[in-house]
């Protein structure tokens, strides 16, 4: 063992300098080389997408690398100075001078020749010693070569650390696709030719919809359908293939959907439940799988909302009292309908609703419901919205609900006042008629029976008395006035008799006046009161007038009351009926809850008519003749049995209750009619005769009308048989040449889109090729009216194809692809024109088949419906000029409109529009009928309590306040009596408030 | 009692016949020989015959439809109509389609219908139903007719039969289901009442406007059974109405009640214009007469024949000649036998029989017709009141006076009401009974009395088939201690209009003071009382 002298320590620290140097320097190569390899890695990777062998390269690289690294810069110095000749060796590389002592003093001290000097071996190794203790080390292994390349080293490193800096993602990208194994769609190569054809898709819709499975042969792969829609692909590979997956998604990243696969037909199914992509994945039997590069649509077709129409008599409606009001609706879904309500709040309280209709699952409805607010807790000035809702029948996402616009109501007074405007009335009359009693036996007292000095009180307190009643009577004329409905005729002449009145009021104070001089001063004669008693004559007259105009008001006031309140259970028993007949369809629980509320309600209403009715004969408000009152006990009877039934659930006795109950209230309501149309009949009989004169004249107009419609009926009849005839012979004749042109432009449509137009474009083309293949189905099916939409829809999307693509041609590529697709494009939407055109031609309208026969019918009973317009403007002139009775002015503006619509159908019918025209007068006649029934039912008190409702047509109602307070202006300027112009404007101010 | 009005009511009916089961249509197979004999003994009210004979008949083919039909007509004579429909039924079901058996199964199924929900009450020879709100003229109806049947029995020797089936029925529509008029006809020409069947079918007196002699009516029909009866229905329709005029007073008078003034009044016209209806016109149906007063006019002419036949023969006459018609005799010849004349000297005799009468004419005389009241005041089942006259005045100024005195009255101003309804009448003229009328009530309301009588004035013999006068003069009387004056008033009034409470109160009280010498009174003070004790 050689012991560690001089020599030997400097060996040993060369030796570590040297492998520590060589080291640091192959370890800064091999890190700048692995870096830049990966960095050039990654940027391939990144050029070439991810790919399997990536990972395995990168590792590869990397391995290697460190290997060599390791390699040269450890083991390989390590080994090479391991002994400490080769280091001798290095340093006499290095230093020559003492290349040879060095390596002789290493050499001999290892293994001295035979028959050496140990001492001199020993000499030369101090000597040598010495001198290489002598030399710097850093001279022999210089650091110089290693801190260059460190320095590159970094420099490299600087330079990839600015790249990533500068493009960390793309970058990280890049390394990613280094290290990950990529999915089988990014793994598979991307094809930019088509990879299947002859798709043919079958859309079998959700259940809901009731739409029947639908196939499209043909078809681009593309997929429009309703969320929930399966779809089952059928499609034939162009290439063999041992495997073929649907990937979802715009890259794939969606899910998988292994198709199967026999005989090179791929079938795959999914349910649509999202707008996606997918792409066609096939692996060969051999080689990398190919994948789509253009994905398809599967895009999501929205189940809309159902659309949802309000109509009333105006968006906002403001009511002197509550009345029914008539609310039409109207509701389309694209798929099913399900429940309809009327949603309405009062004020600011919770929403409440009123079902219209359960679900049909019919696609439209329409309808109107006669909403009666009346029920409600109503305060005065309460604003009611109301609105309409309909849900559809989605069982996949959910119902929809679709809304209407949300009108609102106001009403002014909401309890009806009709009580308290007849206690106003009755107390008036009866006031006035103890005054005429004391007129009427004064008159006949002989004079000198009473004491003077009272006989003159008694004048002057019947004069005081009347005074005040007239007062009233002047304002209870406005108050009618502005509640309308009461005859204008009779208002007048209370109004004429209450002027009367004054004017002798007025003679008469003065006549008292001086009397009562005479009586303070004691100068009071009998005979002072002979002008009073002869003015009296004259006076009776007129109080007797009045307190008969007034019997007249006040009974048929109570009388109209008593039957609008019998309308108003018949009404309600309807409600009751619908309500029952749901209730045993459904048997669900809150109908009955809500049946139940109905039967106390009914039992309430026919225990308010039983009180009016006891009340109106036990205070003799109409006269003994006209006390022909029902006896509300069996109803109320026949009500509590129903009620009864419900409640134990006796749903078989249920029916035949109802139907008892109705009979019972119908002729109850029928009794309180004739009784209030008797009295009208007979105390307003010109009134009378002239409405029974105009609804006589207005069912004769009905009845032409009619019959003019059952005429055009026949002609309608005739000319769709011709239409059809007509349809029938031309599509035979002009099919076959449709059908060549929905082929060329099929094959048209047909020429791949090039990439450059995007893929909107190439959606375009897409859904106008399935348009295409959708007109020629419906076309097979005799169709036509269908097939001329599909067709409109097809132009929809080619003309901004063909567009865009005549824009790129002439900018970009005059003569290549690109024109050459502009063209077949130009072709394809000229085909579409000409198609479509064809199709207009074999969808005529009646006008154009209809024989000369037909077409003189028309113009004949064109004239027979302009003679009968003509007879209904006249009659509403009549009505208009005869307005003082109830009801005739809205029946002279029905009447104008009816005209109006008879015109349009006479003009319809010299167009030989027969249809059009069958459809406006039965309109024209139903409008007739209403009218009629309106002018029936137009009762002077019915108009303040409730029963007229507020229709649509008619939306005067909601002008009637400020039409009241113009009246009442004006009635303010003119002045009254002057010894009651204080009581008349307290009057008013009162009302004003 | 002027009974005229009545006459005329039922002239429709009882002149145009309605067809009987068996003329509906030749009958078929359904009946043998022996069957069309029992049928047509049924048809000639020939009960007993009838009867016995169809026993040996059911006993030899018992259950067979010929039986089950002849025990349905059977039954329905009798008045037994659900029995008489489920015998009827059970025929049909074994011999569908026959006529006479389909008619007479609706006639027995109408006949139940409309008294369904009745009260019945029976008396020795009647059996009336009538509807619950009429209980107030049952006892009173059975009581004329058993009075009738006493008079009858008495005057023609009949007794009948069967007991006698009387329904009482609500109004025109009842009656038209029952008989063979529409509705519309029972009301133009006023037909309240009929004798078909062996029963009596009659309107209530509440269905009328004014009410109408109800009483009369009743023993005018009973009239009719009995000379069907006894005639076996052979006696032509002016013999049928004549009788009936004449004898429908028998059960509360005396025969030989003079002729109402409505009739006198016509007769009396005819008379001095030599214009009165021939027998010959009169036949086949008083209906047929071209006017209602021409109707009426021959009315008034039957009832003095047979009033000319009593006056000259008594009422043995009145028999023998409808004997003889039983026998087959022409009636003419019958009736002219019966005083041993000849026809031609029997009309001479019956012509100067009349003007010996001096029938006078009345100025002001406005004939009451019957109208049937509004259907709502019918279903309101109050009494008819005068009030529903109002539409009748049509004086236009006249109707405002009536209306505010009715005003005024209601109001407790009766001597205010009293000033207007004297206006009112003074416009209206002597015609217009409703001012008297009125008058009378305020008068009373006054305690007035005698100004009530005064205002009546003549109207109660003028105008004898309205009630409200007879009721305010029985107020009246009653009012000033003459209650003997009083009951006759009152029961003439309630022989009009029997659902009037106050009249059951002033009767009521009337029997009351009577009671103390008339004992027999003392069940009708208490009837009266508990009518009036309803109100």
């Amino acid at each position: 063992m050689v012991s560690r002298d001089g020599i030997g320590h400097f060996l040993a620290r060369v030796r570590k300098r040297a492998r520590t140097l060589t080291a640091l320097r192959i370890f800064a190569l091999a890190a700048m080389g692995l870096a830049g390899v990966v960095f050039v890695m990654a940027w391939l990777a990144l050029r070439t997408g991810p790919a399997a062998y990536w990972p395995t390269i990168t590792t590869t690289v990397l391995l290697i690398g460190t290997l060599l690294a390791a390699f040269f810069g450890g083991l390989l110095p390590w080994s090479r100075l391991k002994t400490d000749s080769a280091v001798a060796r290095l340093v006499g590389q290095r230093h020559p001078p003492l290349a040879s002592d060095l390596l002789s003093a290493v050499q001999l001290a290892r293994q001295a020749p035979p028959g050496s000097s140990e001492n001199l071996v020993e000499a030369l190794r101090t000597q040598v010693g010495s001198d290489a203790a002598r030399l710097e080390i850093d001279t022999v292994i210089p650091a110089k070569e290693t801190t260059r390349t460190i320095a590159v080293a970094m420099g490299v490193a600087l330079l990839l650390g600015t790249v990533t800096f500068l493009a960390p993602s793309t970058l990280a990208r890049g390394l990613a696709l280094l290290v990950r194994t990529p999915t089988l769609y990014e793994g598979a190569a991307v094809s930019d030719e088509p990879v299947v054809r002859d798709v043919r898709i079958t859309y079998t819709y959700p259940t809901y919809t009731k739409l029947p499975p639908k196939t499209v042969e043909g078809a681009t792969g593309d997929v429009q359908a309703l969320k929930g829609t399966r779809v089952d692909l059928e499609m034939r590979s162009l290439r063999r293939a041992r495997r073929a997956l649907l990937f979802f998604g715009e890259a794939g990243e969606g899910r998988v959907l292994e198709a199967r696969l026999t005989d090179n037909i791929i079938r795959a199914s999914f349910v649509v439940s999202e707008s996606s992509r997918y792409r066609i994945w096939l692996a060969p039997l051999l080689g990398r799988p190919i994948r789509e590069r253009r994905g398809h649509r599967a895009e999501v077709i929205p189940d809309q909302p159902p659309v949802v129409e309000i109509k009333a008599a105006a968006e906002r409606l403001e009511l002197a009292s509550p009345r029914p009001v008539e609310v039409g609706y109207s509701a389309a879904d694209d798929y099913g309908l399900g429940d309809v309500d009327l949603v309405f709040r009062v004020g600011n309280a919770p929403e409440k609703r009123v079902p219209l209709q359960k679900a049909t699952g019919g696609r439209q409805t329409a309808g109107s419901t006669m909403w009666d607010p009346s029920g409600e807790s109503l305060v005065p000035g309460v604003q009611i919205t109301y609105r309409i809702e309909a849900r559809d029948t989605d069982t996949v996402s959910g119902p929809k609900v679709g809304v209407s616009r949300t009108l609102s109501l106001v009403l002014e007074r909401p309890r009806e006042n009709t009580d308290e405007s007849l206690e106003q009335q009755k107390f008036v009359q009866e006031r006035l008629l103890g005054v005429l009693a004391d007129r009427l036996e004064a008159g006949v007292r002989p004079a000198g029976e009473t004491p003077l000095p009272d006989e003159f009180t008694l004048w002057q307190a019947s004069h005081d008395e009347e005074a005040t009643q007239v007062a009233l009577l002047a304002g209870l004329v406005d108050e009618q006035r502005r509640d309308g409905g009461a005859s204008a005729t009779l208002l007048e002449a209370l109004s004429r008799i209450a002027d009367r009145l004054n004017k002798q009021l007025r003679v008469e104070g003065v006549v008292l006046r001086n009397l009562k001089r005479r009586a303070e001063g004691g100068r009071l004669a009998l005979t002072d009161l002979q002008p009073l008693r002869r003015m009296a004559g004259p006076h009776v007259v007129i109080l007797e007038d009045v307190v008969l105009v007034l019997d007249d008001l006040i009974g048929r006031q109570r009388l109209e009351d008593l039957a609008g309140l019998g309308e108003q259970l018949t009404q309600a028993f309807d409600k009751l009926k619908d309500l029952l007949t749901r209730y045993q369809n459904t048997k669900d629980e809150s109908l009955r809850e809500q049946l139940q509320r109905e039967m106390q309600a009914l039992r309430r209403r026919i225990g308010d008519l039983a009180q009016k009715i006891a009340a109106v004969k036990s205070r003799n408000e109409v006269g003994n003749e006209w006390q022909n009152m029902p006896d509300t006990r069996d109803a109320m009877n026949k009500a509590k049995t129903l009620e009864d039934l419900l409640a134990k659930g006796d749903s078989e006795s249920l029916s035949k209750a109802l139907s008892e109950l109705g009979n019972s209230l119908q002729s109850l309501k029928q009794m309180l009619n004739e009784n209030a149309d008797d009295f009208t009949g007979e105390r307003f009989p010109k009134e009378s005769r002239a409405t029974a004169e105009l609804m006589k004249k207005m069912s004769d107009l009905e009845g032409d009308e009619r019959q003019l419609a059952a005429d055009t009926r026949k002609l309608s009849d005739e000319m769709r048989k011709s239409l059809q005839e007509q349809q029938t012979k031309q599509m035979a004749a002009q099919m076959k040449g449709v059908q060549e042109k929905l082929t060329q432009l099929k094959d048209a449509l047909k020429t791949p889109t090039p990439k450059r137009l995007g893929e909107d474009a190439a959606d375009n083309q897409s859904r106008a090729r399935d348009r295409a293949t959708g007109a020629e189905e419906l076309l097979q099916r005799k169709d036509v009216t269908e097939a001329r939409k599909q067709m409109e829809e097809l132009s929809q999307s080619l003309r901004p194809l063909n567009k865009v693509a005549k824009m790129r041609a002439k900018k970009d590529d005059p003569n290549g692809t690109m024109a050459r697709f502009a063209s077949k494009m130009e072709e394809a939407d000229r085909l579409s024109e000409e198609v479509r055109e064809a199709l207009s031609q074999l969808a005529p309208r009646e006008r154009d088949v209809a024989s000369e026969d037909q077409r003189q019918q028309g113009q004949k009973m064109g004239e027979r419906q302009r003679a009968i317009s003509e007879r209904t403007r006249q009659l509403a002139e009549e009505a208009r000029q005869a307005g003082n009775n109830p009801g005739f002015e809205k029946a002279a503006d029905g009447l104008q409109e009816v005209a109006g619509q008879m015109g349009q159908a006479g003009q319809d019918l010299q167009s030989s529009d027969a249809s059009d025209a069958l459809t406006k007068e039965q309109a024209a006649a139903d409008r007739l009928s209403q009218l009629r029934d309106g002018l029936q039912g137009e009762k002077m008190a019915r108009g303040s309590r409730n029963p007229e409702p507020v229709r649509i047509p008619g939306a005067d109602d909601s002008k009637a306040p400020r039409a009241w307070r113009q009246e009442l202006m004006e009635a303010m300027k003119e002045k009254g009596p002057e010894n009651f112009r204080d009581a008349v404007r307290r009057y008013y101010e009162e009302l004003v408030k | 009692m002027n009974a005229a009005a009545v006459v005329l009511a039922v002239v429709a009916a009882v002149a145009r016949p309605s067809k009987s089961p068996q003329e509906l249509l030749p009958p078929t197979q359904l009946l043998s020989p022996e069957g069309h004999i029992v049928e047509e003994l049924f048809d000639t009210w020939q009960f007993l015959e009838a009867d016995r004979t169809l026993d040996s008949l059911a006993r030899m083919t018992p259950g067979s439809p010929q039986v089950l039909y002849l025990q349905g007509y059977q039954q329905f004579l009798k008045g037994e109509y659900k029995g008489a429909v489920a015998k009827l039924a059970a025929a049909r079901q074994q011999f569908p389609g026959h006529r006479n058996l389909e008619g007479l199964f609706s006639l027995a199924t109408a006949a139940e219908r409309v008294i369904e929900g009745h009260v019945e009450r029976r008396s020795k020879h009647f059996r009336l139903r009538f509807p619950p709100e009429d209980e107030v003229l049952a006892d009173h109806a059975l009581e004329t007719l058993e009075a009738a049947a006493a008079a009858l029995k008495e005057d023609l020797g009949f007794e009948p039969t069967y007991l006698v089936s009387v329904d009482l029925y609500r109004g025109s529509e009842d009656l038209a289901a029952v008989s063979p008029l529409s509705e519309e006809e029972v009301e133009r020409t006023g037909t309240i009442a009929l004798c078909k069947w062996a029963r009596l079918m009659v309107t209530s007196p509440r269905a009328l406007r004014f009410g109408y002699p109800w009483m009369d009516t009743l023993s005018h029909e009973f009239v009719h059974y009995a000379v069907s009866s006894l005639t076996k229905d052979q006696a032509p329709v002016w013999l049928q109405e004549g009788l009936a005029k004449f004898l429908e007073s028998r059960w509360r008078r005396p025969p030989g009640e003079p002729l109402a003034p409505g009739n006198e009044h016509l007769l009396a016209k005819a008379l001095a214009a030599n214009k009165l209806i021939t027998f010959e016109a009169m036949h086949p149906s008083m209906a047929k007469l071209p006017r209602a007063e021409d109707a009426a006019l021959a009315f008034a002419e039957v009832a003095t024949t047979v009033a000319f036949v009593f006056h000259e023969g008594g009422m043995a006459s009145v028999k023998n000649a409808v004997t003889a018609v039983a026998q087959g005799q022409d009636a003419r010849q019958a009736v002219a036998a019966a005083l041993g004349l000849q026809w031609v000297n029997f009309d001479k005799k019956w012509r100067a029989y009349m003007r010996s009468q001096n029938f006078k004419t009345y100025a002001h005389l406005e004939p009451v017709t019957k109208k049937f009241r509004k259907k709502g005041a019918l279903a309101s089942k109050r009494g008819p009141t005068e009030d529903e006259a109002l539409a009748e005045i049509g004086t236009g100024k006249a109707d405002g006076f009536l209306r505010l005195g009715n005003i005024l009255l209601l109001r407790s101003r009766p001597k205010a009401a009293a000033i207007e309804y004297a206006k009112g009448a003074k416009l209206a003229g002597p015609a217009h009974w409703l001012f008297p009328v009125k008058l009378g009530r305020t008068y009373l309301a006054l305690h007035e009395p005698d100004k009530a009588l005064a205002a009546l004035g003549e109207l109660r013999s003028i105008y004898p088939e309205l009630p409200w006068p007879h009721l305010i003069a029985g107020q009246a009387w009653l009012e000033k201690g003459d209650a003997a004056q009083a009951r006759t008033a009152l029961e003439a009034s309630l022989a009009n209009n029997p659902f009037d409470p106050e009249l059951h109160c002033a009767l009521a009280n009337t029997y009351a003071s009577l009671a103390t010498t008339h004992a027999e009174l003392a069940t009708k003070r208490d009837r009266a009382r508990r009518a009036c004790d309803q109100r």
